[in-house]
């Protein structure tokens, strides 16, 4: 499986996690190849780790010397297959033309007895340059140990034969009740869960659901207690203390996200034709998508769309062109933590509903990705993933190919230092 | 209580470079002496040191006794008997006989020693064996010649087949470990090339390539080098020589050791560089002081690019112990010999 590994850029937090000195090493290094492999169009930059740190941790090196490179000549990243150990980019004025690359860089994080050496490799036709930058060892401090380790942890609250959709669990001051709502293709339904075995205590069924292969829904529960089930084209509301639900059945209702952005559902489908006015990032309106995650970065922040052609994009107009990820599933959500003040997206792997499937948590920052701990597996394919209202968990449900069981799941992510 | 230590003087390598002897006095030395000055060398009386001479036969015997006043804390032991000149087959001898405690032991023969149940502490590599090719010899005039040969060797199967393993190939002047640039230097064999040079070169010369009498290590390596060079077209003979005989003027060319002095690359660098110049008539390298890993690569790169010193491979200094030696440790690159904290353990009877 290949990773959408970037490599941290750094927002003013992630900078304190690249040393000063390695900061300035990586823009002299970016300098040197900018200068090397002028005046080619296209760089396929790929990196190999010789040293003692991480990979990790030159993961991050990496993304942040990619993000230099790219930023001094308005190049466009794509992660591609790589063959040397470490994670590797096409740089390109336009990715979408699809040319190959006429330069090729080979990174090379190496170390000495005097410190770690940084080598460039540069090839363009027949010639070859090599750059290298030297840095201290001592500079370590608050790289890899000054961030906190983070971990996902998956907690499992029951199975149920009848496909599900989505759930909400209700809240009294952040503390689960125990009470679920549950919608499923045709019906809500409430009920109480208790070690692992929901009972279901009402249910209403949903009438001129629109027929679609995919079926997808979507539950909210605000403050009062109303439930509001978005699925597919319909939305349907439950007042509280309303054993009953009532179903508005508007074609082409718009699904709402994080920071007021709603998105056109397509009928009869399972993707959204595209966010509503997003006035932050507006290349990003407009454009088909399966899932959506809005990052915390302050109101009307990046965004990051799962699209129809297998890709994922970063839409961040602070940080240059979009960013393109390779190799994740359609279903991404944000999650926040309260380890640090990085953004994180958790992202589905891209088997279809006869493979296994997983949950990576990836660190966002300046354009890139990284994948950040060890993925979470399931046992089947996750067929929904969304955010929570707090964005401190996800919801999830997923199918079970051992026992056929649909799973609700909710993931959050520990940190440890 | 006696630690019987015996240790190769080195002296046939000795006579040719002039720095194996001077890097064993410096071990004695620094089991002799307690200060270094500000310019590096010991101050001080002989024996102000963890120890003492007590017997003294040049080139034979050197015994060292503890010196109970030493101000870091007498030494565990109470003398070192090194004993000189013994044949690398004398040293494992010894050592399976329990007649020494300590002996150096050749790379390409670890394997052998620790099959027969021998203790072995193994460095990284620091010492690189080369071949060098002297200045003014009408066989090795046309640098191409000497590139042929160098492009036809196989240092893999040297470090595979010779060294058992116990080394790695050099493609650099300084090991990856050093100056973390030695794997931009290749070290595969390129065959193809250096048949296309040795045609074109059209010598019938034969290149005669000297190697020290008394290192099977050595004959074996510059046996293997022949092979490959008459592969590649190129003829070559080896020749067994004596340290007298290496100033005779008959060789073209010669295997050297060169021991690094320090891990610090650029003090090795300097040390390697100021034996090589000589050795080769090249023109003087000089080393700035605080040279970046760039500047140090270049100048590598520049010695080789000459292709009259060609690294073959880095091997480690491997010391076999006794069953009784307690607590010791191999010594930094260029450090001292660890016997002042270093212990027998009481033998059952």
């Amino acid at each position: 499986m290949v990773f959408a590994i970037s490599f941290l850029a750094g927002t003013g937090q992630s900078q304190a996690q690249i040393p000063a000195p390695w900061n300035e090493a990586l823009t002299s290094l970016a300098e040197k190849i900018v200068a090397d492999a002028t005046p080619a169009s296209s760089l396929s930059v790929s990196s190999q780790n010789m040293s003692s740190l991480d990979q990790t941790t030159t993961n991050r090196i990496f993304a942040e010397l990619i993000w230099e490179v790219s930023r001094r000549r308005g190049w466009e990243a794509q992660q591609q297959e790589s063959t040397t150990g470490g994670p590797s980019y096409l740089l390109s004025k336009n990715l979408s033309q699809q040319l190959p690359a006429d330069a090729n860089v080979k990174v090379t994080f190496s170390e000495g007895a005097d410190g770690y050496v940084w080598v460039a490799e540069i090839s363009r036709g027949e010639s070859q340059q090599i750059e290298m930058v030297s840095v201290s060892k001592q500079d370590t401090a608050g790289m890899s140990g000054g961030k906190p380790w983070l971990s996902l942890r998956r907690n499992v609250l029951w199975a149920q034969s009848q496909p599900l959709l989505d759930f909400a669990e209700e809240k009294l001051t952040d503390h689960p009740t125990g009470m679920i709502t549950v919608l499923e293709p045709n019906r809500l339904a409430t009920g109480n869960l208790n070690g692992g075995v929901l009972t279901i205590s009402g249910t209403s069924p949903l009438t001129d659901i629109p027929v679609a292969r995919d079926l997808r829904g979507r539950l909210q529960l605000s403050p009062n207690g109303q439930v509001t089930a978005y699925i597919a084209g319909s939305m349907c509301i439950a007042e509280p203390k309303n054993a009953s639900f009532t179903c508005v059945h508007e074609p082409g209702k718009d699904w709402p996200f994080a920071d007021g952005l709603e998105a056109v559902y397509v009928a009869n489908r399972n993707y959204f034709a595209g966010l509503l006015s997003v006035p932050a990032e507006p290349s990003a309106a407009g454009r088909p998508f399966y899932s959506a995650a809005i990052l915390n970065s302050g109101s009307k922040g990046p965004l990051i769309l799962a699209e129809l052609e297998g890709k994922s994009r970063l839409y961040d107009a602070a940080n240059g062109p979009p960013s393109t990820f390779n190799g994740w599933g359609d279903d991404i959500a944000f999650i926040a933590t309260s380890c640090d003040s990085s953004e994180h997206v958790l992202v589905t792997g891209v088997g279809d509903w006869t493979q296994p499937d997983r949950i990576q948590l990836y660190e966002i920052s300046r354009g890139t990705a990284t994948a950040d701990g060890e993925p979470v597996e399931f046992s089947g394919p996750i067929l929904a993933l969304w955010s929570s209202d707090d964005a401190m968990s996800a919801r999830i449900v997923s199918r079970n190919l051992h026992t056929g069981l649909y799973e609700a799941s909710t993931v959050s992510v520990s940190c440890s230092n | 209580m006696e630690i019987a230590a015996v240790l190769n003087s080195l002296e046939p390598a000795a006579a040719s470079l002039n720095v194996d002897q001077a890097e064993a006095q410096e071990q004695v030395d620094s089991l002799l002496y307690d200060q270094r000055g500000s310019d590096g060398k010991f101050i001080g009386p002989a024996g102000s040191g963890a120890f003492r001479v007590s017997e003294w036969e040049p080139g034979k015997r050197l015994v060292l006794a503890a010196n109970e006043d030493y101000s870091g804390g007498r030494a565990f032991i109470d003398s070192i008997d090194i004993r000189m000149g013994h044949s690398a087959a004398d040293r494992l001898l010894a050592l399976e006989l329990d007649k020494a405690d300590l002996a150096e032991i050749e790379p390409d023969k670890a394997r052998d020693a620790a099959e027969h149940g021998i203790r072995l502490s193994v460095s990284r590599p620091d010492e690189l064996i080369a071949l060098v090719f002297f200045p003014g010899r009408s066989a090795t005039q046309d640098a191409r010649t000497c590139e042929a040969i160098s492009r036809s060797i196989d240092r893999s199967s040297i470090v595979s087949f010779i060294l058992q393993r116990q080394g790695e190939p050099a493609g650099a002047l300084l090991p990856q470990w050093s100056s973390g640039t030695a794997f931009l230097f290749s070290t595969a064999p390129d065959p193809i090339t250096a048949k296309e040079i040795s045609h074109q070169i059209s010598t019938t010369t034969k290149i005669v390539v000297g190697y020290d009498l008394a290192d099977t290590l050595e004959k074996a390596m510059a046996e293997r080098i022949a092979v490959d060079a008459r592969e590649a077209g190129v003829a070559l003979a080896v020749e067994p020589v004596t340290p007298a005989e290496r100033k005779s003027g008959k060789l073209d060319a010669e295997l050297v050791r060169l021991r690094m002095i320090s891990s610090s690359p650029r003090e090795s660098l300097v040390r390697f560089v100021s034996t090589l110049e000589p050795l080769t008539g090249l023109d003087p390298s000089p080393v700035p002081g605080g040279a970046s890993a760039d500047q140090l690569y270049e100048i590598e790169r520049n010695i080789l690019s000459s292709y009259r010193v060609v690294p073959l491979v880095w091997v480690p200094e491997v010391y076999g112990l006794s069953a009784r030696v307690r607590n010791w440790t191999m010594p930094p690159v260029g450090g001292p010999w660890p016997f002042a904290d270093v212990w027998l353990e009481q033998q059952q009877q």
